[in-house]
C-alpha cells in the first residue's frame, strides 16, 4: 500500500489522508510549491507534470468506451435514418389513424357505421325472435336519440370522471368490426328494450369505442380484455376508486339474458350505499357548517363583551392613576402655595369665592400672582387637602393638570382665565366675588 | 393503466397453438434429424430431384433456431390479432394466408426459375415466415398505435455550443417491427423476398383481391375450439347452473351467501366432502422437490 | 450434503491424481526412454529400407517377413535374422520362397478370393466408403497343417527385472513354444461366429497428443486405409478371439488386405508386396506397388508415425505380439454393380449429410464380403468365410434413431398412463392399496434404461440429441413420476411395516403391538423421499452395472440371465394381485351396489380397484411390445437372436396376471383364498360392555364426546336395553377404544392411518 501510495504521489512523502476530506489536491500541490520554493523549481515542476499527464491519461481511459459506445450508437442511428423510406410503409397504415384523432368525431363516426351495421345486418331476419324493439338510430343517435344523453363524449378519462363525479353506473361497448358476429352485441342486447330499460332505470353512463383506434384499444388493455366484443360494467367502489363488477366477453350466447340486469341489481345496492354515503357526506358538511357559523357568532358576541369588560377596568385603573397623580399633583400644588397675605396691602386681593355646594370661602390672595393660584386653591379646599399633612415636593412626572371646574365673575359673567395675573382683572381686583361652576 | 395486452395465453388458443407448434415441429424434427424436409431450394431439389413435397412443407418448421425463437416472440404479440379477430376467424385466416402464401410463393419461385435463364431466386424460405409476414399486414393495420417515445443522444464531453443530438422516434409497436425485421434479415435476400411477396399477399386478402377472408372458415374448428373454452369457463368461473360468469366473478368472494353457487359447486365439492384430500398433481410433484 | 474443508481437499487431490497422467509420451523412467528409443531406431532403419524397396526387391530386414515360408519349410530351426546367407534379397516374385504364405493358400487367394475374374476396375463399381460392422460364418480350414513361421520379440519390449536397469536388453525371444498364459492359439472350433468391423482411417494425430485431423491421402479413388476389428467365436462363445488390424482397400477392385500389426510383425511395410497378390500378370505389379508405396509413404509422414508414439503403443504392441497371432486377412467386396459412381457417391452425401437426396436409402443393400480367408503365417491356423453381411453405419444410425423416436412416443404414453393413474389415486387410503413392489419393479427397468441412454449418448455421438432426448423422457419417468408416487405408497404404507400378514389380512393390529408402533414417530414424506431416492439409485446403479457386465458374459449364462431377468421384470402385476387379497376389496357386483347406497346416504366411501385398466394393459403394452421386437424380427437393431416361444411364454405370463388381476377385479381380490384362511377383519362398528364406558366417562345417557367435533355420539351398550335403537353404523369404535363419528373418523382416516386421540395405528376400512 506504501508503495503504491508514493508512487502515486511521485516521490512525496506520504501522509495519511483523513477518510472523507478532500485535502489531498491542495496540500499536496501546497507541498510541492513549497519545495519548490525551498529546493529545486524545476523538479517540482516536473513531479506535477507527471501527475498531471496520469490524471489526463486515467480520463481519456475512462472516455475511451464511452465515446466508442456513442459513435456505435451513432451509426446504428444513422444507418437507421438512411433506411427512413423504408418506414414510410408503416407510414401507409398511420393515415387512417391520424384522420380521426378527435373523440368526438370517432364517436359520431361509430355510431354511424354501428347504425348503418345494424340496419344492414337485421333486414333479412325480421321475423326473428330477437329483433331488437328499438333500430340502434332511435336510441343512439346523438341528435336525437333517447338515451343520447347518456352517452359520454369524450375520452375514456372522461367517462371515468363522469362516473366518479355523477356516481352512477357506466357502461363501456367496445366494438369490434372485424368478428364474425361483430354485431350481435348490437342487434341483440344494445338494441333490446330490456337494455334501454335498464339504461333509463339505473341512469347508467354509455361510453362506446372501436378496438381500432387508439382510445378504445387502450381502454382495452386497461380493462385486460381478452375476447371482443366487450361489454363492461364500471362502477365506484369506493370513493375515487372504480371497478369493472361485470364483464361479457366474446360470444354473447353463453351469458344468460337476464346477466346484465343481474350485475346492475347487484351493483346498484352498493351503488346506492356509495350514493347514500356522499350524500351522508354532504349533509354532514352542511350540517357542520351551519354549527360552525353558529359557533363563531357566539364567540365573536362572547368577544366583544370581554373586549369591553377589558376596556371598562383599563379605563377604572386609567382614573385611578388620575385620580392618584392629580392628587399628588395636588399635594405638591400645595406646597407651592403662597401664604394668604396678612396685611390688607395694596397687593392684597380679597375674593369670596362661592363653590356650588353654597358654600362660601373668603381669602385673601396676593395681586401679582396669576388666576391659577384661585384655582389651586379652590381645588385644594374642595378636596379637603388644604388641612393635610401629606407633603409632595415634586410635581408627577408626565401629568397635566386639568382643574374640573370653571371660576367666574357672577356679572358680568366672564370666566376667569388661570393664565393672567390678579391685579390686571378688574373684577375681582382688588376684591370680587367669584362663582364657581364645575365643568361637565 | 397498462398498456399492454393482457399477457399470458389463457382464451388464446390459437396462439398457443401456433406458439408450441412451431417449437415442437422444430424440436421434433431436429430430434429425428429430418429437419431437410423444410429447406426448398430450386436447384437441387426441385429442379433435379423433382421433390415436390417440399413447396408444401417448407413453412411449417425452422432449419435455424434463432428463426424459431423470432417467430414464437412474434406469435406472441400477434395475440392482439386473435382478439381482435377471434379464434376461429384467426385460425381461418391463418390457414388461409398458409395456403395463399404457399401456393403462391411457389409458383413464382417455379416460374421465375423456368423462364429466367439465370437463378437469381433460388431458395425459399424455411419456416412460417411468410405466413407471419402475411398477418402482419393485419396486425399494422388493424392495431392502432398507442404511444411514441424518443430516444435522444449526446455526445458525451463536448462543448455545448455545438453539441449535436440525434433523435430517434419509437412507437409501442417498434418490438414488434423489430422482431419481424430480424426475421427477415436472417434469411438473407430470400428472407426478404418472400417477406415482401407475402406481405403484398397480406394485403391483397385484406382487401379482398384474394377471396375467403368473410366466407372461408375451417370446418370442424368451431367445436374443437368452442366448447374447450366454454369447459374452461365453467371450471374457472362458471358453474352448470346456468349463472353466468360474472355474477361469479363477484361472488368468488362471498360465496357462501349466494345459495345458487353452492348448490352449483356441489357436485365437485360432494366429491371431496367425505372423501380425501384430493391433492392435485402439480402439487405432488412439487412436494417432490421440497426438502 | 455438506462439504467441509478436508473432504475438499481430499477430492481435489484425487481430481489432480486422476487428471495429472504422466503426459506426452508416457515415459516415467531412464530405462522407458531407452525402450521408446530403440522402438523407434527400429522402425526408422526399416522403414529406410521399405524406402528403398521396389516392386520387384524382396523384404530385407522388415520385422516379421525376414523368413520366407520356405526357409521356414526347409529348415524349422532357421532364426529370423538379417541378411542370411543363402537368401536372394533382390528379387520377388509371388511364391512360397519369397511369401510367408503357403503355396496353396496363396493359390486360393488368387483364385477363389481375389478371383482374376474381378480384376478390371472399370467393369465393377464398389463403395468407396464402407464403414459398417458385418456378420457371418466361419470356417475353419486347417488348424497346424503349415509349419508356423517363427517370429522374435525383440528384448528390448520387455519391462525391467529389476528397478535400477537402465538400458533393456538385447536380442531377441522365440516363442517356440507358446505360453500356456496366453489367449489360445489354436483355434479349436470348426465354425463360429464372425463380427467384423470397418471403420475408415481419415483422422490421424499430427504431433504427439495433438488432436486428431483430417489425413490426406492422394490416391483416395483408389486406396483407402481402414482398420477392422475381427472377433471370432464359437456358437456358444466359449473361445474367443479378437484381431485389431490395419487394412488397405482397394476401392477399384473390392478387395482388402488386412495384416494386424505387433511387435514381432510390422505388417504396415508389407502391404504393397502383398497387394501385388490380386494381380494376374506381372504387368500391373509395378504400378500397383508405386502407388500403394506412396499411400503407406503419405500415411507414415502425414500421421508422424514414428513421432506419435508413446509407451502406450510399445507396450500395446508387446502385449499383441506375446498374447496373439498374426493374421493376414484377405476379403473381396461385392460389387454393387447397380449403382453408377455418381448415385454412390449420392447415397455417401445423403448419409454423411442429409438433405432429401432420392437416394433411396431404404433399399441400400448391405455391405457385403462374398468371401474372406484368414491366414496366421506364425500360428499355421488358417480360417474362411462367405458372405457376410452388414449395414452400412450411417444406415444403422438412422434405423437406431426410428427406433429411439418411438421409445420416446412409448415413454411419453408411459407417462401419461401414469398420470391417469396417479389423477385416480390422489388420496392416501387409495394409494395405501397400491403395491411399492409393482412400481419398483417397473421404475427398475424405466431407470436403468435412462442410464443406458445416457451412457451410449456419451458413446455414440452421432445419435447423441434422440439419444439425450430419450434419457431425458426415461428419467423424468422414472425419476420424477415414478418415484414421486413410490414415495406416496410408500408413506401410505408405513404404519404397516413389520406386521404379518395374518394380521395385514385381518385387516388390523393386535393391541399388544400396538404398544410398540404406536409411539413409533411416522417420518414425514420428505424423509421417506430422501431415503427411497437413495435406494433407487443403488439399485439402478447396481442393476445398470450387472446387465452391462453380463454382455461379456458367456452365451449360456448370459441367456439365462437375460431370460430369468425379464420374466422377473414383467412379473410386475405379481405384487399387486398380492396387495388386493391383502387389502380385500370387494366384488364389482358388490362395490356398485354398495356405492348406489352410499350415494343414496350421501356418503362415499372409496371403493375402486387401485389400478386404472387403462394404466394396466397400456402399460403392460408398451413394456412388452420392445421385448416382441427384438425376440421376434431377426433383422433387429440390436442384433439379438430371435426365439418366438420365449416370447410366447412371456405374454402368457403377462396375460395370467392381467387375468388374475381381472378376476379380482370382477369376484373379489381373495376369491382364491379359502374361506378358512381369511380371518375375520376388525369391525369399527360394535356395541360397546357398559363397564368400557364408564371408563370413558360416558355420561348418564350413554353418550360420548366425539373428539373430532366435539359433539355427542350415542352409543349403543350391550347391557342397556333403551340403547339398542341406536344405529351401529352411526359411530365407531377403534381398537384402542376410542369411539368417534363414523363420518368423523373416515374422513380424518382419509389423512392418517392413526387414532386422532392416542396416535396408535389403525386397520385400514
Amino acid at each position: 500500500m506504501d508503495l503504491l501510495r508514493r508512487a502515486m504521489h511521485g516521490g512525496d512523502p506520504p501522509f495519511t489522508p483523513i477518510p472523507g476530506s478532500f485535502p489531498e489536491e491542495t496540500t499536496t500541490i501546497h507541498d510541492s510549491r513549497m519545495e519548490g520554493n525551498v529546493e529545486d523549481t524545476s523538479s517540482g515542476h516536473s513531479s506535477r507534470r507527471n501527475r498531471w499527464n496520469r490524471k489526463a491519461i486515467l480520463i481519456t481511459l475512462v472516455r475511451i468506451p464511452f465515446v466508442l459506445l456513442y459513435y456505435i450508437m451513432v451509426w446504428t442511428i444513422v444507418i437507421l435514418s438512411l433506411l427512413k423510406p423504408l418506414c414510410n410503409i408503416s407510414g401507409f397504415y398511420k393515415k387512417k389513424n391520424s384522420r380521426l384523432s378527435d373523440p368526438k368525431s370517432q364517436l359520431n363516426n361509430l355510431l354511424e357505421t354501428l347504425d348503418h351495421e345494424s340496419q344492414r345486418t337485421l333486414n333479412p331476419s325480421v321475423q326473428d325472435v330477437n329483433t331488437p324493439t328499438y333500430t340502434f338510430e332511435s336510441l343512439y343517435s346523438l341528435e336525437h336519440g333517447s338515451l343520447a344523453p347518456d352517452i359520454v363524449q369524450g375520452g375514456y378519462a372522461d367517462l371515468l370522471n363522469a362516473c366518479s363525479e355523477q356516481c352512477k353506473f357506466a357502461i363501456i361497448y367496445l366494438h369490434d368490426s372485424l368478428l364474425d358476429n361483430s354485431m350481435q352485441y348490437v342487434n341483440e342486447l344494445l338494441c333490446s328494450e330490456k337494455f334501454a330499460t335498464l339504461i333509463k332505470k339505473y341512469q347508467v353512463l354509455l361510453w362506446f369505442s372501436e378496438v381500432t383506434v387508439s382510445e378504445g384499444l387502450q381502454a382495452a388493455n386497461a380493462l385486460k380484455v381478452r375476447q371482443f366484443p366487450f361489454l363492461g360494467v364500471l362502477c365506484l367502489k369506493a370513493e375515487k376508486k372504480i371497478e369493472v363488477i361485470g364483464r361479457l366477453e366474446g360470444n354473447l350466447d353463453k351469458y344468460g339474458t337476464n346477466a346484465l340486469e343481474n350485475v346492475l341489481t347487484k351493483g346498484h345496492n352498493k351503488l346506492v350505499q356509495i350514493r347514500q354515503q356522499r350524500q351522508n357526506l354532504a349533509l354532514q358538511r352542511l350540517i357542520r357548517e351551519q354549527q360552525d357559523s353558529r359557533y363563531s357568532e357566539s364567540l365573536r358576541r362572547d368577544q366583544e363583551l370581554a373586549r369591553q369588560r377589558n376596556a371598562q377596568r383599563q379605563a377604572a385603573l386609567e382614573q385611578e392613576r388620575q385620580e392618584l397623580l392629580r392628587k399628588q399633583w395636588l399635594l405638591w400644588r400645595k406646597s407651592i402655595l403662597r401664604p394668604e397675605p396678612t396685611s390688607t396691602g395694596g397687593s392684597a386681593c380679597r375674593i369670596a369665592i362661592r363653590t356650588d355646594g353654597g358654600a362660601r370661602i373668603v381669602r385673601k390672595f396676593d395681586s401679582n400672582l396669576t388666576i391659577d393660584e384661585i384655582y389651586a386653591y379652590v381645588e385644594l379646599s374642595m378636596e379637603g387637602l388644604l388641612d393635610s399633612a401629606e407633603v409632595n415636593n415634586s410635581p408627577p412626572l408626565g401629568y397635566e393638570h386639568h382643574y374640573r371646574f370653571l371660576l367666574l365673575t357672577p356679572v358680568p359673567r366672564k370666566e376667569l382665565d388661570p393664565g393672567t395675573t390678579i391685579g390686571d382683572e378688574p373684577a375681582i381686583y382688588p376684591s370680587g366675588n367669584i362663582v364657581m361652576e364645575p365643568l361637565t | 393503466m397498462s398498456m399492454e395486452n393482457p399477457t399470458g395465453l389463457y382464451r388464446y388458443p390459437v396462439t398457443k397453438l401456433c406458439m408450441v407448434g412451431t417449437t415442437m415441429v422444430t424440436l421434433v424434427a431436429s430430434i429425428a434429424s429430418c429437419k431437410y424436409i423444410f429447406i426448398a431450394k430450386y436447384d437441387p431439389f426441385i429442379s433435379e430431384y423433382q421433390q415436390y413435397f417440399r413447396l408444401l412443407t417448407f413453412q411449417l418448421g425452422c432449419v435455424n433456431e434463432t428463426d424459431m425463437a423470432l417467430l414464437v416472440l412474434i406469435w406472441y404479440q400477434f395475440r392482439n390479432l386473435e382478439r381482435l379477430m377471434g379464434s376461429l376467424k384467426y385460425i381461418s385466416v391463418i390457414s388461409l394466408a398458409l395456403i395463399y402464401t404457399t401456393v403462391c410463393l411457389a409458383g413464382l419461385n417455379c416460374l421465375v426459375n423456368r423462364i429466367l435463364p439465370w437463378k437469381i431466386w433460388n431458395g425459399l424460405t424455411t419456416g412460417c415466415l411468410p405466413l407471419v409476414l402475411a398477418l402482419f399486414h393485419f396486425y399494422k393495420e388493424y392495431t392502432p398505435q398507442v404511444y411514441e417515445f424518443e430516444v435522444l443522444l449526446t455526445q458525451p464531453w463536448s462543448q455545448k455550443s455545438h453539441r449535436k443530438q440525434y433523435k430517434w422516434i419509437l412507437n409501442d409497436q417498434f418490438l414488434v417491427n423489430a422482431l419481424v425485421a430480424i426475421l427477415l434479415i436472417n434469411q438473407g435476400v430470400e428472407g426478404i423476398i418472400c417477406g415482401f411477396i407475402s406481405w403484398i399477399i397480406g394485403v391483397f386478402l385484406d382487401k379482398g383481391l384474394l377471396p375467403g377472408m368473410d366466407r372461408w372458415r375451417l370446418p370442424l374448428m368451431q367445436h374443437l375450439l368452442m366448447p374447450k373454452d366454454a369447459s374452461n369457463n365453467q371450471g374457472v368461473y362458471e358453474n352448470p347452473g346456468g349463472e353466468t360468469s360474472e355474477e361469479l366473478l363477484i361472488r368468488r368472494d362471498d360465496r357462501e351467501e349466494s345459495p345458487g353457487a353452492s348448490n352449483g359447486a356441489s357436485p365437485l365439492d360432494d366429491e371431496n366432502a367425505n372423501d380425501e384430500p384430493a391433492r392435485p398433481l402439480g402439487v405432488q410433484f412439487l412436494e417432490t422437490f421440497r426438502t | 450434503m455438506e462439504i467441509d474443508g478436508n473432504t475438499l481437499l481430499i477430492i481435489i487431490i484425487i481430481l489432480f491424481l486422476f487428471f495429472s497422467t504422466p503426459g506426452g509420451d508416457g515415459v516415467s523412467s531412464q530405462y522407458e526412454f531407452n525402450q521408446l528409443q530403440s522402438f523407434k531406431s527400429q522402425l526408422n532403419t526399416e522403414y529406410e529400407s521399405f524406402e528403398q524397396m521396389s516392386y520387384n526387391s524382396g523384404f530385407r530386414n522388415i520385422t516379421g517377413f525376414k523368413l520366407s515360408f520356405n526357409d521356414v519349410k526347409d529348415d524349422p530351426q532357421r532364426n529370423a535374422t538379417y541378411p542370411i546367407p543363402s537368401k536372394d534379397y533382390d528379387r520377388w516374385f509371388q511364391n512360397q520362397d519369397y511369401l510367408i504364405l503357403p503355396e496353396d493358400v496363396t493359390t486360393r487367394v488368387k483364385n477363389e478370393v481375389w478371383s482374376p475374374n474381378m480384376n478390371k476396375p472399370e467393369e465393377n463399381v464398389f463403395p468407396p466408403n464402407i464403414t459398417s460392422s458385418l456378420l457371418g460364418r466361419i470356417q475353419l480350414i486347417s488348424n497346424n497343417k503349415h509349419p508356423r513361421i517363427p517370429m522374435p520379440v525383440p528384448r528390448f519390449y520387455e519391462s525391467p527385472t529389476e528397478f535400477s536397469d537402465v538400458t533393456p536388453p538385447e536380442g531377441e525371444t522365440y516363442f517356440k513354444d507358446w505360453p500356456a498364459h496366453s489367449e489360445l492359439h489354436n483355434v479349436t472350433f470348426d465354425t463360429g461366429e464372425l463380427t467384423i468391423q470397418l471403420t475408415h482411417v481419415d483422422k490421424v494425430p499430427s504431433q504427439l497428443g495433438s488432436q486428431k485431423k483430417k489425413f490426406f491421402n492422394s490416391q483416395t479413388d483408389r486406396w483407402k486405409f481402414l482398420n477392422l476389428r475381427i472377433s471370432l467365436s464359437d456358437k456358444s462363445e466359449h473361445e474367443r478371439h479378437s484381431l485389431y488390424t490395419n487394412a488397405i482397400y482397394d476401392v477399384r477392385r473390392g478387395r482388402i488386405l488386412a495384416m494386424t500389426e505387433s511387435a514381432k510383425f510390422h505388417s504396415l511395410f508389407a502391404f504393397p508386396h502383398y497387394m501385388n497378390l490380386q494381380n494376374d500378370n506381372d504387368n500391373d505389379d509395378e504400378d500397383t506397388f508405386d502407388s500403394l508405396k506412396k499411400a503407406v509413404k503419405e500415411y507414415w509422414d502425414k500421421s508422424n508415425f514414428v513421432k506419435t508414439l508413446t509407451m502406450g503403443d510399445l507396450q500395446s504392441w508387446y502385449d499383441e505380439s506375446i498374447l496373439k497371432c498374426e493374421y493376414m486377412v484377405f476379403l473381396q467386396l461385392s460389387p454393387w454393380n447397380q449403382y453408377t459412381r455418381d448415385q454412390i457417391k449420392m447415397i455417401d452425401d445423403e448419409l454423411n449429410w442429409p438433405l432429401g437426396r432420392p437416394a433411396n436409402l431404404s433399399h441400400l443393400p448391405p455391405v457385403t464380403v462374398s468371401k474372406g480367408i484368414l491366414y496366421s503365417p506364425d500360428c499355421g491356423v488358417e480360417l474362411e468365410f462367405h458372405d457376410a453381411k452388414g449395414e452400412r453405419y450411417g444406415l444403422k444410425i438412422r434405423s437406431i434413431r426410428t427406433h429411439l423416436l418411438f421409445g420416446i412416443g412409448l415413454f411419453i404414453a408411459q407417462i401419461y398412463l401414469l398420470l391417469c393413474q396417479m389423477h385416480h389415486t390422489n388420496t392416501p387410503s387409495s394409494v395405501n392399496k397400491i403395491s411399492v413392489y409393482c412400481f419398483s419393479m417397473i421404475n427398475l427397468v424405466d431407470g436403468s434404461l435412462a442410464t443406458i441412454y445416457f451412457f451410449s449418448a456419451s458413446i455414440l455421438p452421432e445419435l447423441y440429441l434422440p439419444l439425450v432426448t430419450s434419457a431425458f423422457a426415461c428419467f423424468i419417468l422414472a425419476s420424477v413420476f415414478e418415484t414421486r408416487y413410490l414415495i406416496s405408497v410408500y408413506a401410505s404404507q408405513l404404519n404397516e411395516r413389520n406386521v404379518g400378514i395374518s394380521t395385514l389380512l385381518r385387516g388390523g393390529h393386535s393391541t399388544n403391538e400396538d404398544t410398540d408402533t404406536a409411539t413409533a414417530v411416522v417420518p414425514d414424506e420428505s424423509s421417506i423421499s430422501g431415503s427411497l431416492y437413495a435406494r433407487f439409485f443403488f439399485m439402478l446403479v447396481s442393476f445398470t452395472l450387472l446387465s452391462m457386465s453380463a454382455r461379456w458374459w458367456p452365451r449360456k449364462v448370459r441367456m439365462m440371465f437375460e431370460y430369468s431377468a425379464i420374466i422377473v421384470l414383467n412379473s410386475y402385476w405379481l405384487p399387486q394381485i398380492f396387495r388386493n387379497a391383502i387389502k380385500g376389496t370387494l366384488p364389482r357386483r358388490n362395490r356398485l351396489r354398495n356405492q348406489r347406497m352410499n350415494e343414496a346416504m350421501g356418503v362415499r366411501r372409496q371403493n375402486k380397484m387401485p389400478l386404472l385398466w387403462k394404466f394396466v394393459l397400456g402399460t403392460t403394452f408398451i413394456r412388452t411390445l420392445p421385448v416382441v421386437y427384438v425376440f421376434t424380427y431377426s433383422s433387429n437393431v440390436f442384433r439379438h437372436h430371435r426365439n418366438v416361444r420365449f416370447v410366447v411364454v412371456l405374454c402368457l405370463w403377462l396375460l395370467f396376471q392381467i387375468a388374475v388381476l381381472y378376476s379380482q377385479d370382477i369376484l373379489g381380490s381373495r376369491w382364491f383364498l379359502p374361506k378358512l384362511s381369511i380371518p375375520e377383519g376388525y369391525s369399527y362398528h360394535k356395541a360397546m360392555p357398559a363397564q368400557d364406558l364408564l371408563e370413558h366417562g360416558s355420561t348418564a345417557g350413554y353418550t360420548i364426546d366425539c373428539a373430532i367435533c366435539m359433539s355427542e355420539v350415542p352409543i349403543r351398550v350391550e347391557e342397556v336395553p333403551e340403547t339398542h335403537k341406536v344405529d351401529e353404523q352411526t359411530y365407531m369404535v377403534t381398537p384402542c377404544a376410542h369411539i368417534f363419528h363414523t363420518q368423523c373418523l373416515e374422513n380424518w382416516m382419509s389423512y392418517k392411518l392413526q387414532c386422532p386421540v392416542c396416535r396408535s395405528p389403525l386397520p385400514p376400512l
